[in-house]
């Protein structure tokens, strides 16, 4: 391995062969090389045709210094003949791990490259290249990351952002490049827990497979787009009103058994301490009666509400709903 | 029904000793053997493809099961629940139900069947011969279907004359096939019953994609009564849709149409369950299928099932329907609460030893009077 000054124009910086790093416009590498220079040399792949040697690492430094408009940079040029293209990607591989957690997008572009550039097979894959990468050795683990090298755009960077969870970005890799493009602004506009943005999902689905649409078409109703849009919700407000419109619209008889007993509930009037909770999913009469006191009188007066309560017509109607 | 043909047979170095085997074999001459050593070492190559689930069919593994044949059935934690038992004489099943629960259940994609039959039946006569003053009801289709294999197994040959021979226990065999010609000159002594899961051609055609037409099932059962045998029914998955009154409703007249209800010994109801995984491998495996449309609730064992006034209005109309063209047989609810039968049926079992002690009684089997 020879290490000499290069100059950045014998470098061809739009071959990503051996590229790991998913996010190369890095404002922290820019300030740290406009600081210091740069510490650790590059690693490239000698290459006979002019401006032509292969960025092996340092993608995010000689971009940096790129932008910089620096001229030259300090690098290690490996000889084509003495490795095979796989050993140079894991020479790749093995800096880039060495002094970082990859990112799930990384870990994907890992995968990707082993098993469709360099023929690496799906066992080796789950066995080695998935615990090296602190992944579990499993096949459908394996599955999840190889699809997310189909995501789009948009969503690679909701999923970068921490916006996207690794879940639902799978989930969403599989379906079509339109289809992603249409639900990434939706995604975008709201803050949603992973859990969430699973049912959100899911919900979005099935109403699409019920409809005979499409999950941007659901996605983009009227009714969504407008809870997107509303200036007065904060984004995590948005998330959850959009999960509540669409589990109605999924689950009309369980919601309208939910309000109508929610609308009798109101009608007995009861002081905010007494809850009253029916079976989640109404499958059985049973209801659940709690009051919180902090003193005798507080407790008498309570279950004097309560007797009055009992002659209400609308207890009646409580249990009626089932 | 699609008769099952498999790409190759991989047969188990144990299940040579088996006669069956090679029984088999004859059976399926011209598909590709090999002999293999290790059942687990094949599943990374069965569960590579893509639709592993579809492709591991083509695989016909013939191997013994080293384990217990007989178990009760899952429905035992049920509220109410009719104390079945249950025999796994293969794992798998061809007949590409869209909600089969298979699809989620089975860790191996391949079609199993198990060659050491002899075993089966020598464990069953041990269980049922140690209580002689109980009854058993023992069906075979729970992780297969009964008879869609018995082509190539012919194991109705052996199980049929074999219940026989035991007093206190009767077999169920359960279908969506009309492949009942080896039953036909079998001596039952009234120890077996064939049932058919019915559902309208509709729900056939888009949901049931390689079993027997409504018809065909039909067809087969009354030939089933005319040799004698009793025959049940399991309108089991009950599939909510518009217009799903209209469909069931003929299939009920359908029914009573093609057999004799005086040699119907009952009828099951259940509406569609199944898991939140299934749902997911259902969507991916048959997205046009209309079974994750229903609007679902958890419930119990964390299973997916419609909302209860969906179920109870489901349940209801079908036993009315029942009612009106055959008041004499027995409905029941399969894997339900009581509250449930309470709405729909109007009264429920006051416990699972009373339905089961119902069922018994139905099932025909006379113990002997000093148990």
């Amino acid at each position: 391995m020879i290490l000499r000054e290069v100059p950045l124009t014998v470098i061809d910086f739009e071959d990503e062969t051996y590229r790991i790093s998913e996010v190369l416009d890095l404002v922290r590498m820019r300030s740290s090389l406009q600081a210091v220079g740069l510490i650790n040399p590059v690693v490239l792949l000698e290459c006979a045709a002019p401006s032509a040697h292969k960025i092996v690492c340092g993608f995010r430094r000689l971009h940096g210094l790129r932008q910089l408009g620096r001229a030259e940079a300090a690098g290690r040029l490996l000889q084509p003949t003495d490795f095979s293209p796989l050993e140079v990607f894991l020479k790749a591989l093995w800096d880039n791990l060495s002094h970082r957690q990859l990112s799930p997008l990384e870990a994907a572009r890992v995968l990707f490259k082993l098993k469709h550039q360099w023929g690496v097979e799906d066992e080796a894959l789950v066995t080695h290249f998935l615990p090296l990468l602190g992944l579990s050795p499993h096949r459908n683990v394996l599955h999840s990351y190889l699809s997310l090298h189909r995501l789009h755009p948009d969503l690679r960077s909701l999923l970068n952002a921490g916006d996207l969870a690794l879940s639902s970005a799978g989930r969403l890799a599989e379906a079509t490049p339109e289809v992603q493009a249409g639900v990434a602004p939706v995604l975008a506009a709201v803050r949603l827990s992973a859990n969430l943005q699973r049912k959100v999902l899911e919900l979005a689905e099935d109403l699409a497979a019920i409809s005979g649409g499409t999950l941007v078409e659901v996605l983009n109703e009227a009714e969504i787009l407008e809870i997107a849009g509303d200036t007065c919700l904060s984004a995590f407000q948005k998330g959850e009103k959009i999960h509540a419109c669409l589990y109605r619209r999924r689950n009309p008889r369980v919601s309208k058994a939910r309000e109508t007993f929610l609308a009798e509930k109101k009608k007995l009037s009861l002081p905010g301490t007494v809850r009253l909770s029916p079976d989640p999913f109404f499958e059985s009469p049973r209801l659940r009666v709690e009051f919180d006191v902090a003193s005798a009188e507080a407790f008498r007066e309570t279950v004097e509400v309560l007797g009055r309560t009992c002659r209400a017509a609308s207890l009646e109607r409580l249990f009626q709903i089932w | 029904m699609v008769p099952y043909c498999p790409e190759r047979i991989l047969v188990h170095e144990e299940s040579w000793k088996d006669a069956t085997t090679r029984e088999m074999l004859e059976r399926l001459r011209g598909v590709p053997t090999s002999t293999i050593r290790d059942v687990d070492a094949l599943l990374p190559e069965l569960r590579a493809a893509p639709e592993f689930r579809t492709a591991g069919k083509r695989t016909l593994i013939l191997t013994r099961n080293l384990g217990s044949f007989m178990k009760e059935c899952p429905g035992a934690g049920a509220e109410i629940c009719c104390n079945y038992f249950v025999i796994n004489y293969a794992l798998n099943c061809h007949l590409e139900c869209t909600y089969c629960v298979l699809q989620a259940f089975l860790n191996n994609p391949a079609l199993t069947i198990y060659t050491n039959i002899d075993d089966l039946m020598r464990e069953v006569e041990e269980r049922v011969r140690r209580s002689p003053g109980r009854t058993f009801r023992i069906g075979t289709g729970e992780t297969a279907d009964s008879l869609a294999l018995d082509d190539i197994t012919f194991y109705s040959l052996r199980l049929v004359p074999f219940f026989r021979s035991l007093p206190n226990a009767v077999l169920e065999l359960k279908t969506k096939s009309a492949q009942v010609a080896n039953l036909r000159a079998l001596d039952h002594g009234g120890h077996t019953i064939v049932s058919w899961s019915l559902n309208p051609d509709r729900v056939i055609r888009n949901e049931e994609f390689k079993t027997a037409t409504l018809g065909e099932r039909l067809g087969a059962a009354r030939r089933c009564q005319e040799w004698g045998f009793r025959v049940g029914f399991h309108f089991d998955p009950l599939i909510y849709y518009k217009g799903w009154e209209r469909d069931y409703e003929e299939v009920v007249r359908d029914l009573f149409r093609y057999v004799d209800p005086d040699g119907v010994c009952w009828i099951s109801l259940g509406c569609l369950r199944f898991t939140p995984h299934l749902k997911d491998i259902v969507r991916r495996r048959f997205p046009r299928s209309a079974v994750p449309q229903g609007e679902f609730v958890p419930g119990h064992h964390g299973k997916l099932r419609y909302f209860r006034p969906v179920r109870d209005e489901m349940y209801a109309k079908m036993r009315a329907w029942i009612g009106e063209n055959a008041p004499q047989v027995f409905v029941y609810l399969c894997m339900e609460n009581r509250a449930v039968w309470e709405r729909s049926f109007g009264r429920a079992p006051a416990s699972s030893s009373e339905l089961a002690e119902k069922m018994d009684l139905l099932a025909g089997v006379k113990l002997p009077e000093d148990s």
